[in-house]
């Protein structure tokens, strides 16, 4: 009986590469090329060429750089999300800080790839991703919780960072609260009797809500602002 | 008991407190006050008995209550002959005015008394009511004079008068007083029974009477006019307030009156200044009544230009002389209409202020009206006798209450500012507390917003620059030595070590700096994350045994970066060279929370156990850092493994606390 899971798996996972350093592009390249489970799909060394490959190539994870020449990375995350919904995006960061990640998640990645060990570590990054599950640390575990966090009228919170406590389920903030406190999903999915697959797809969730949230936020901003 | 039954009566009548001191204050003063006027009312009665008893001790005393009497036609110093029309009266006797061209006329009195004997000192006469101006003769020598016996003549109303009889000019059986009086012709004269007695006693007598009927009015003049003067000034700086302005002229009108009583020789000529008296008389009527109205604060524009009409048109016909005597009589009797108005307005807003200023006001109001009646009756009965005018015992009662009355406003209306003013400045205060409050935070905003900015650019920089550039640089010396050897496992050269080892450097400093609100297990959760690749292809296990701890004041980024480093480097330690499976983190407090209190942090491993000084140097390092932590760092290695104990106090240690040791 063939398993509908693994028939993403059949066929390769399609990349889009998009960074300005011609050594790293082509040390990426070279490790998607010895993965089976990956293709390389484009690459782009500019936002403008990005946008090309975005336009007219396929693929099915974009590996994005934020600084890049003539514009940040950010621009083509929102671009993607918002022409490619189905398709992931994972941020390459130096360390991983929050204000890098954050910023990333909020315009629409799911996931962020530390370049250093980016080419150990992608493949099996890229197939958790796109099974549903997406990586965060406790920092950014922490961060998220604060902006999800109500704004009480003894801790009154700037409004524009905070969304209303809906926006998470109890199981996604007890998920967060875990990671914030240095529990692997492993231990979380003991913990809370849970697969570990479904902790790592909460993680999703919960940048997605990011996302949409931000979204809905700018929205709203540049409402007030007169702009739409 | 008594202060009991009468906190009780206060309270019964809701009189507030600051009228607890003064209505007894004020019972007291009227007690005091109708004493005074009783005793001024009949002083005969006491002194009376006084006298006859003193007389009967020692010496003649006898009170001479009848006289013959005649008015001569022409005046004359002589006694006047039978042709005068002498004839027998009973004291007091009255004689009406005299118009026959004369501007003065006299009239002449014979008293006869019996002595047994001399007395050897003399006797002292002693005239309870005496106007005008007059002489004493004693058996036809002259004894005395009373005053100027050419114009102006002296005032000398209702005051009592004595005279010294020398014992040379008395003798044993009969003897007889011949009095000269003399007034002008529009004036009446009186003399009221004489007293003769001892000198000492005599004397005594008529002191007492002009200290009560002219001394004590005196004095209440002078205060009047003061208090008087006082609401004047009040009204100079309140000029909208008009009733102080009114209660002042009463008060100096009051004063000036109150001169009848002690001035023998007035600014005026006789005749005008009894008119202007009169006048005055109506002027503090209608005056009172202005005052009153303004009190209530009422406006009767026409009642008031009729009080003043009464007042003008009554004034002129007085001294032009059209009106006769009776209707001018009938004008000043007038003034009481006015009292009894303004008496029953006064009261009725002073009930509506409250029990205490009503029943002051009544108390005051009703003794006013009512002396004046009674003044008034003497005035006008044209039967002298030798009683005194009261209604002057009655203004420092008015004046009294209306000050109280007036200064209790005056008073209230400046608490109130007061409060009002002490109500504003804690408003100003709080505003001003809460834009401090505002500013620090703004400052602190700003403050913060500058950090967050700094570090954004720091972190930035690092990303961007130096962290990008060693990631490349290490992806580098990877494939030149991946081309060099390949097919080789892939294990890091030297160079790429170094460079590894500075990225995970870098690494750590950067976590060291991010936003963990103070929560340890975020730090050391984050340090999990980052070996956890690491760690998991050494097939170690790590067993994650902490239990959450509340947040630690003291995890500043620079006391994070040391609990990162110190944690690190046991993790290091067991990677390289334990050897060991299984690694455990357990996080605790301990002490009580405030003062002393320490968390601690342990990594222990399953390892052989740390042998010789091979990690002295590390563990030289750890040390360091735990003692800026303000910690101490403690190992525990045996052949069962190796225990890294770190123990830290929660609170941010104070700055000279921080010790740091030399290298050594």
């Amino acid at each position: 009986m063939p398993d509908i899971l693994e028939i993403p798996q059949v066929a390769p996972t399609r990349i889009l590469v998009v960074d300005d350093d011609d050594a790293f592009r082509e040390s990426v390249c070279a490790a998607i090329a010895r993965d089976d489970g990956m293709a390389l799909a484009e690459q782009a060394n500019s936002v403008a060429a990005a946008r090309q490959a975005i336009e007219s190539g396929d693929f099915d994870v974009a590996l994005i750089d934020l600084g890049l020449p003539d514009g940040n990375g950010i621009e083509l995350i929102r671009e993607i999300s918002r022409t490619r919904p189905d398709a992931d995006v994972m941020v390459v960061t130096v360390f991983g800080d929050e204000a890098h990640v954050l910023a990333s998640i909020e315009a629409g990645a799911t996931g962020y790839l530390l370049k250093r060990s980016l080419n150990d570590t992608l493949g099996e990054t890229v197939r958790e991703l796109r099974a549903g599950g997406s990586p965060i640390s406790p920092v950014i575990a922490r961060q998220l919780l604060h902006r999800f966090k109500r704004a009480t009228p003894e801790a009154p919170q700037p409004p524009a960072t905070v969304v209303d406590d809906g926006g998470l389920s109890e199981r996604e903030r007890e998920v967060l609260l875990f990671i914030a406190k240095g529990f692997t999903v492993g231990e979380i999915a003991n913990m809370l009797h849970l697969s570990a697959h479904t902790v790592a797809t909460h993680v999703k969730h919960i940048y997605r809500k990011l996302a949409v949230h931000s979204r809905t936020e700018a929205v709203f901003e540049a409402g007030r602002m007169g702009l739409l | 008991m008594m202060l009991r039954w009468w906190r009780a009566v206060l309270e019964r009548l809701r009189v507030p407190v600051s009228d607890r001191v003064v209505v007894p204050t004020l019972v007291v003063a009227l007690t005091l006050l109708a004493w005074l006027a009783l005793g001024g009312a009949s002083p005969e009665a006491n002194r009376g008995v006084t006298v006859a008893n003193a007389l009967a001790d020692d010496a003649p005393s006898l009170t001479l209550r009848e006289a013959d009497t005649c008015r001569p036609a022409v005046m004359s110093d002589q006694l006047p002959g039978p042709e005068c029309g002498w004839r027998k009266v009973p004291l007091a006797k009255m004689w009406p005015s005299r118009r026959n061209g004369q501007p003065q006329y006299d009239v002449w009195y014979r008293l006869r008394f019996h002595l047994d004997t001399v007395p050897v000192r003399g006797l002292g006469a002693y005239m309870v009511a005496f106007n005008r101006t007059g002489r004493l003769f004693v058996n036809g020598h002259y004894a005395h004079e009373f005053g100027a016996m050419t114009a102006p003549l002296p005032l000398n109303w209702n005051r009592s008068q004595y005279a010294f009889i020398p014992a040379a000019l008395l003798r044993a059986g009969d003897n007889e007083l011949q009095i000269q009086q003399r007034a002008y012709d529009w004036d009446q004269a009186w003399l009221a029974p004489v007293q003769l007695g001892p000198e000492a006693r005599m004397v005594d007598l008529w002191r007492e009477r002009v200290f009560w009927q002219n001394e004590l009015v005196r004095i209440l003049g002078v205060s009047a006019a003061t208090v008087g003067l006082f609401m004047l000034g009040v009204w100079l700086g309140r000029r909208s307030q008009a009733m102080y302005f009114w209660f002042g002229c009463v008060t100096l009108l009051w004063s000036v009156i109150s001169l009848d009583y002690f001035v023998a020789f007035p600014l005026l000529p006789a005749r005008q200044w009894e008119r202007c008296m009169e006048a005055a008389h109506v002027l503090r009527a209608v005056m009172m009544f202005m005052f009153t109205l303004r009190y209530c604060g009422k406006r009767w524009p026409l009642a008031e230009l009729a009080a003043w009409a009464y007042l003008v048109l009554g004034a002129a016909a007085m001294f032009s002389q059209v009106l006769p005597s009776y209707a001018i009589d009938l004008w000043y009797l007038g003034t009481l209409l006015f009292s009894f108005v303004y008496f029953i307005m006064l009261v009725r807003h002073g009930l509506r202020n409250g029990l205490v200023e009503g029943a002051m006001l009544a108390v005051a109001g009703a003794t006013q009206l009512g002396l004046s009646v009674y003044d008034l009756a003497l005035y006008s009965s044209n039967t002298w006798t030798d009683r005194v005018y009261l209604t002057h015992f009655s203004v420092p009662l008015f004046v009294g209450v209306m000050g109280f009355i007036l200064m209790r406003r005056f008073v209230e209306s400046l608490n109130a500012y007061e409060r009002l003013a002490a109500v504003l400045e804690q408003r100003i205060s709080e505003k001003a507390a809460e834009l401090e409050r505002n500013y620090e935070q703004l400052v602190e905003a700003r403050r913060n917003q500058a950090l967050t900015t700094e570090r954004g650019r720091i972190m930035s920089e690092m990303h961007d620059g130096i962290g990008s550039q060693l990631t490349l640089a290490l992806s580098l010396v990877r494939r030149m030595d991946r081309e060099a050897n390949p097919g080789a496992h892939p294990q890091d050269g030297q160079v790429a070590t170094v460079l590894r080892e500075s990225i995970e450097d870098l690494q750590l400093i950067i976590d060291s700096l991010e936003p963990v609100e103070n929560d340890l297990l975020t730090v050391l959760g984050t340090l999990r994350y980052r070996l956890q690749d690491r760690l998991g292809k050494s097939g170690i296990e790590l067993q994650w045994n902490v239990v959450d701890l509340p947040p630690l004041p003291m995890l500043t980024p620079h006391s994070v970066l040391s609990i990162l480093r110190i944690v690190q480097e046991a993790f290091a330690n067991c990677l390289k060279h334990s050897g060991a499976t299984r690694i455990a983190v357990t996080t605790g407090l301990s002490g009580e929370p405030g003062q002393g209190e320490m968390a601690h942090i342990a990594v222990t491993d399953n390892g052989q156990g740390i042998e010789g000084n091979r990690v002295g140097r590390g563990l030289e390092n750890m040390r360091r850092r735990a003692a800026t932590l303000g910690g101490s760092l403690q190992i525990n290695s045996g052949p069962a493994g190796t225990e890294v104990l770190l123990v830290f106090p929660t609170l941010r240690p104070a700055a000279g606390d921080v010790s740091f040791p030399l290298k050594g």
